[in-house]
């Protein structure tokens, strides 16, 4: 077990008092049930925000508009993101310090790091290359910077799906 | 009594180098999860276009030609590291309900979209089907999948010890 910051170890324990803690640890299927939607989440998530980068990359839905599979693609990965941040929250609540010991554990803390790394990537995308999508929306190569952009996205997403399968091992 | 073939592929050496290692298996469920994620986004798209909800404005012929390279892309990857992932517990999963329902819904889903993605290559337009009727085949489709992520997920707690 590692050195866990003061403020982050006094929020954990304060998380050990709630009602949603208690309800959630106490019966037994809760957790897997939520872990299953957690799942279903990632899915939506992570397969709608491949295929935007795949679509950046050159590989797949090649000359299809950027913009427009963008637009389509979105409301996915809200739902999926919205799906995941509820789910995921009540399995941490489940067992902060005891049980599963999300609090201590480096690999959770790494997923969430990297999960913030790929949010910042998607606005940087946002205000700068997407800007000037008009100019290449149709195009089958994509501006340097998208490609970019689309390769770092894979590779962080990728990152998280493995932290996220760590977290039991470590 | 008699060792099963459960145990003979247990105590393979492949087996017992996944079971024992520190880091052989999480990598392995890592890919296994990658690709599923892949998987059922191929598979989904050529639904959703069967649906009438093409995502990317592709026609029915592209997505099913996409969906059938990626879908087995991505099977392939799948049924190897599950394979692997199954050598080195097989004894328990082969008795494990969830476990067996899961491959089942894998069977049925690769099955029918096999056989529908190949007709589907070769469409000009999609069948003249009512619009009821596509619904239901492409969400019966989309329900076995969100079946084998359930049933992969209740693998893990379909044990005697938990319930």
């Amino acid at each position: 077990m590692n050195e866990m910051p003061e403020a982050w170890y006094m929020f954990c324990q304060a998380v050990e008092t709630t009602w949603l803690h208690r309800t959630m640890s106490t019966t037994n299927w809760y957790f897997p049930a939520v872990e299953t939607f957690h799942h279903i989440g990632m899915v939506l998530l992570v397969g709608s925000i491949s295929l935007f980068d795949l679509r950046l990359l050159g590989v797949a839905m090649k000359g299809q508009s950027v913009s427009r599979l963008a637009d389509r693609l979105l409301p996915t990965t809200w739902t999926g993101f919205a799906l995941m941040l509820v789910t995921g929250t009540l399995l941490f609540v489940t067992s902060p310090l005891s049980g599963q010991e999300y609090c201590p554990n480096a690999t959770f803390r790494l997923k969430l790091v990297l999960i913030g790394l790929a949010g910042l990537n998607m606005a940087v995308f946002h205000f700068t290359v997407y800007r000037r999508v008009g100019e290449w929306d149709k195009a089958h190569s994509t501006p340097l910077g998208a490609k970019l952009v689309g390769s770092l996205s894979v590779i962080l997403w990728a990152g998280v799906v493995a932290a996220g399968r760590w977290i039991g091992f470590s | 009594m008699e060792p099963s073939i459960w145990d003979w592929i247990y105590d393979l050496r492949i087996s017992q180098m996944i079971a024992e290692g520190a880091w052989q298996f999480p990598a392995l469920e890592v890919i296994h999860i990658y690709s599923m994620i892949f998987l059922i986004t191929a598979v989904a798209l050529f639904d959703l276009s069967f649906m009438g909800f093409s995502v990317g404005g592709e026609t029915i012929s592209r997505a099913a030609k996409m969906a059938l390279r990626w879908t087995w892309v991505c099977f392939g990857i799948n049924a190897v590291s599950g394979t692997l992932i199954f050598m080195s517990r097989a004894p328990e999963y082969a008795g494990n309900w969830a476990f067996q329902l899961k491959l089942a819904l894998v069977f049925v889903g690769m099955a029918a979209h096999t056989i529908i993605l190949r007709k589907a290559a070769r469409w000009e337009t999609a069948p003249a089907m009512g619009f009821g009727s596509k619904l239901l085949m492409g969400g019966i489709s989309l329900l076995i999948w969100v079946g084998v992520i359930t049933a992969s997920r209740w693998i893990a707690y379909a044990i005697p010890e938990f319930l």
